[in-house]
């Protein structure tokens, strides 16, 4: 097929190499006998390269690049003069009327007479399935043919099938019905575009499939050849709407070019006319809106500076002339170019026309070049958000827990298990699983789940997240925030020490744990809000048995949620800084019960507050419910005598 | 009190050959070195020697003692010496230490891009992942009528419509930064990197409905396709490897004119083809995004590109993992490996 346009003496493997490196991208060449099958990966916006005629005008461009030889030959595009020449004697009238103007931009037909449909494998037919298409008969081989050739979907119908000669091309009305040439029955959804005969019988879902009953048998001797240019946008939606896809699908959403249906009209009946096919009725063509082709105006400097080439008007045109553009003025400065019809809407500006330059040129004769220019700051917040994951992730991970990387949205089933409501959540419209529904308010439902789903993979589990949640706002986006979510198999009191290890880490001010009963997911007595002053940081508690169980987790879970935008707020700018004291101090101990009137966070805060010699006040042993507690007495900047440590004891003594 | 001294000296040799635990050697030190012990009691005893010979005895005394803590600290170094010897440790039994977690493939690769690019000078940013449809698309030079808004390419999010910015959604493609980036900038140079949870309706072997994208944007003046070439050149390099090679080749992006697909070449002819596998896809910014940027075309240009991070990920790591799924499923013998 590409050599009937191609005279090159390139072998299929260069073909291949060097047609990918500046046009549509080859992705796999196959010999078959002596026959050599191109597969070719072709962009939305070139759909005049999907075709042998089109690749054909790619290599022209592109291979003389790599000294090979290579020219156009037989361009039907030449000759797109609409022409039949055999005549027949009887001569029929068709008569095809287009409803609407925005249905179709051209509609090209005419009537042939004294086919024969024969089912011997022709050469046509054996290309055809080489290409992975069915090899029907002549007549259909042939339409298959040319658009694989041409790059223009055109039909068959068999004339005599027609009732009244009569073709009108109407947009459908809802619960229309037709029957495809595959046997299937289409209920249309309304506004397709579809081909009636004088009866109304519907003989074509336009642009997608001809109809089952104006189909092409062994008993058709009259046809009608028809080449269409039918509006891509209809095309698209009923193709989507009723699921079905065809290739001739895949041409007209991309919008063929109008204009180049001449061509395609003419090399076709040429074609039907070896056949034995004699012209049997005028050509019709419609052809309501007609454009004149448009320029596009290039300043060379631009070209050369966008690109980082060094070429002169002349050689600029010469690289882009095969591909049909031809330059209607030129000077050292400025180039005017006439676009080509297929190429009428893919280049419009002067950044089309570089592109095309450019990739002719070839993308690898482009120098490596690095950008130099002023610095760049990045905004502090984004600064702070990105060094504080990057500290928390660092700990985290050393310390035994894996990160986990779970989905932003998540089930319904998930939301409920946990004790949620689904109304509090932003819902996907169009999701293709219940599993990925909601955009999660808290990571730890996510993180239960891993629990859940990983349960014999491992004795304990430690897992935390860096991600967002999404808060519903009235006629806004959502509030994103970046929080951090821990879980953890070992008990409230080990994951309480890592979160506070990442709190002392990050240099957090006074933080406090402040006992909560709200959360409704987690235990009752085992849960506390993390604060600094009156800013909530986060919390952290024990899930609630009732929940553990609802996931089949057999154990204990704790788990702990930080919000990074406050955290990040009440980190403190200097470190503080104590200079080691090098004076005595004084340990004291003491034992309390601990009870809901005596609690540790308290009774530090109360001990500070009474002693000014107090430097710490530090757990040492739990046994049962009795807590004892290391204190230590001294001065910055002398020595605390015995007597003035009891004195201090006492204070606190008295507290407990 | 001569008498005293030699015997003092002499006994301890005896003494101490005698003794095997450092417990025995301790209760020693302080029998002969203690408060109550015999050089002590020599000391006390010195007030009954003649005047003229206190001087010289004390200094004896001394000198004794001196010996003897060396002798007793040598002796304690060959007990300590003697029973490291002795005592058989099997010392390949596995070791004892709290064992590390690990961080995800994912977070690792964005660690590494977003070095590499802070060496050029650029800036690590952050934007919405649930987008208008304005920023996503129509910003982008995308019409209304481009497949990508169908349905199937995208999540919307069940919620009214904008006026003015369309349907509330979950963004495609890091691309939604662009004109975001351009607009909080204002005046060029813009130098940015973007890498964000990016969504698409596709789940199986070979997708996932959320991954990542790392999104890279150059606008300033004279900036043209050489340094996008450089820039992903450079990157490519650092990330993979010297010997790595890039190749550009055309592709159709609605919002970048030209558009390119990036190749990669990492060294083997075995894999992709001919050894180029793709890393995804680039060009220079389209003027009507410059446009939408309020950034004046005919001043500056720009280049962008866009790269998935599972992929490149993997790739680096020689890794096939031949399902996707398997990258957000939580399974901790995936994140274990890492």
């Amino acid at each position: 097929m590409l050599l009937t346009f191609l005279d090159t003496d390139a072998s299929p493997e260069e073909i291949q190499e060097y047609v990918s490196l500046g046009g549509p991208n080859v992705e796999t060449i196959e010999k078959v006998s002596n026959d050599y099958v191109y597969d070719v990966e072709v962009t939305s916006n070139r759909i005049d390269a999907a075709s042998a005629l089109g690749f054909a005008m790619e290599c022209a461009a592109i291979l003389p690049r790599y000294n090979k030889k290579a020219h156009l030959v037989n361009n039907p595009l030449d000759n797109s003069a609409v022409n039949a020449s055999h005549q027949a004697k009887d001569v029929f009238s068709l008569d095809i009327k287009l409803a609407d103007d925005s249905l179709a931009q051209r509609i090209m037909a005419v009537v042939f007479s004294n086919i024969t449909i024969s089912s011997e494998q022709t050469d046509m037919g054996r290309q055809l399935e080489l290409c992975g298409e069915r090899s029907i008969n002549t007549i259909v081989d042939l339409s298959n043919y040319l658009r694989i050739l041409l790059g223009h979907p055109v039909h068959m119908f068999d004339f005599d099938k027609i009732s009244g000669q009569k073709m009108i091309i109407r947009s459908s009305k809802e619960d229309e019905v037709i029957t495809t040439l595959d046997g299937k029955e289409i209920k249309l959804p309304g506004n397709d575009i579809v081909v009636e005969d004088e009866d109304g019988n519907l003989i074509d879902l336009a642009g997608i499939m001809g109809g089952k009953n104006s189909e092409i048998t062994q008993d058709t001797h009259t046809i009608v050849f028809f080449v269409p240019t039918f509006n891509g946008t209809h095309i698209r939606k009923t193709s989507m709407k009723t699921g079905q896809r065809t290739n001739a699908v895949a041409y007209f959403e991309k919008n063929v070019d109008p204009h180049r249906a001449g061509a395609v009209f003419t090399y076709g009946s040429t074609l039907i006319e070896k056949l034995g096919g004699l012209v049997a009725s005028d050509i019709v063509d419609i052809f309501p809106h007609q454009k004149s082709s448009h320029n596009v105006e290039v300043s060379v400097e631009y070209v050369n500076t966008l690109c980082s080439m060094h070429l002169t008007n002349d050689e600029m045109s010469e690289l882009i002339e095969p591909l049909g553009f031809k330059a209607i003025s030129s000077s050292s400065s400025d180039i005017t170019f006439s676009i080509p019809s297929y190429r009428a809407l893919d280049v419009t500006n002067q950044s089309d026309i570089a592109e095309e330059v450019a990739r002719i040129y070839g993308y690898h004769n482009i120098e490596n070049n690095m950008h130099t220019g002023l610095v760049i700051s990045q905004p502090q917040d984004i600064k702070d958000l990105f060094q504080t994951q990057k500290q928390i992730r660092a700990y985290c991970s050393s310390i035994g827990f894996n990160e986990q990387y779970n989905y932003s949205m998540i089930s319904k089933d998930l939301i409920e298990k946990c004790d949620g409501n689904v109304g509090d959540y932003l819902k996907l419209e169009n999701s293709i699983s219940e599993e990925i529904e909601y955009l999660r308010t808290s990571l730890v439902p996510s993180l239960v789940k891993n629990v859940a789903d990983n349960i014999g993979r491992a004795s304990s589990f430690n897992f935390f997240e860096c991600a967002r949640i999404y808060s519903k706002q009235e006629n806004a986006l959502p509030l994103e925030r970046e929080h951090v979510g821990f879980i953890s198999t070992n008990d409230y009191f080990y994951l309480k020490g890592i979160v506070e290890n990442t709190l002392e880490l990050l240099h957090v001010g006074n933080y406090s744990f402040l006992p909560c009963q709200e959360i409704t997911y987690l235990a009752e007595g085992i849960q506390a809000k993390i604060m600094v002053g009156t800013t909530e940081i986060g919390y952290i508690g024990t899930l609630r048995t009732s929940i553990a169980l609802a996931h089949d987790i057999p154990f204990q879970v704790s788990v702990a949620e930080l919000y990074l935008k406050d955290l990040i707020d009440v980190i403190l700018p200097i470190q503080p800084y104590s200079t080691p004291h090098t004076f005595a101090r004084i340990k004291r101990d003491i034992t309390y019960q601990s009870d809901k009137d005596h609690m540790y966070g308290d009774l530090k805060l109360k001990a500070f507050s009474t002693s000014k010699l107090l430097l710490s006040f530090d757990v040492i042993s739990i046994y049962q419910d009795k807590v004892s507690v290391r204190m230590e007495f001294g001065y910055a900047d002398k020595n605390i005598t015995e007597s003035e440590a009891l004195v201090e004891f006492e204070k606190i003594k008295a507290l407990v | 009190m001569d008498d005293e001294l030699t015997r003092i000296q002499q006994s301890l040799k005896t003494q101490l050959s005698a003794i095997s635990s450092l417990k025995d050697l301790d209760a020693l030190e302080i029998d002969i070195l203690g408060r109550k012990g015999s050089v002590n009691l020599l000391f006390s005893k010195l007030k009954d020697e003649q005047p003229e010979q206190v001087r010289e005895y004390g200094e004896k005394i001394n000198s004794l003692k001196n010996h003897i803590l060396q002798e007793i600290s040598l002796k304690k170094h060959q007990l300590l010496e003697s029973s490291e010897k002795s005592s058989w440790v099997d010392t390949t039994l596995p070791g004892n230490a709290p064992k590390p977690g690990s961080l995800h493939i994912v977070t690792q690769t964005i660690e590494d891009i977003r070095d590499i690019f802070s060496r050029l000078g650029f800036i690590h940013m952050s934007y919405p992942e649930v987008e208008w449809e304005y920023y996503a698309f129509d910003a982008l030079n995308m019409p209304k009528s481009h497949p990508a808004r169908d349905d199937f390419e995208t999540f919307f999010v069940e919620t009214p419509e904008h006026p003015t910015y369309g349907k509330m959604l979950l963004t495609p493609h890091t691309s939604s930064g662009q004109v975001r980036e351009m607009l909080r900038v204002k005046t060029p140079p813009i130098r940015m990197t973007n890498i964000s949870r990016t969504y698409r309706p596709n789940w199986d072997a070979t997708h996932v409905p959320m991954f990542h994208q790392f999104e890279g944007l150059c606008i300033d003046k004279g900036i043209n396709i050489s340094h996008l070439k450089g820039a992903i050149e450079y990157f490519v390099q650092e990330f993979f490897g010297k010997e790595c090679k890039i190749r550009l080749r055309p592709y159709d992006f609605l919002f970048t004119e030209p558009s390119f697909e990036v190749d990669i070449y990492t060294g083997s002819k075995n894999i992709g083809r001919a050894g180029w596998l793709e890393l995804g896809g680039a060009g220079m910014v389209h003027p009507n995004v410059l446009k939408e940027g309020n950034i004046d075309s005919s001043i500056y240009t720009g280049w962008a590109f866009g790269f998935g991070i599972e992929r490149i990920a993997m790739m680096r790591g020689g890794i096939t993992i031949p399902d996707m799924r398997i990258m957000y499923s939580g399974d901790v013998r995936f994140l274990t490996q890492f």
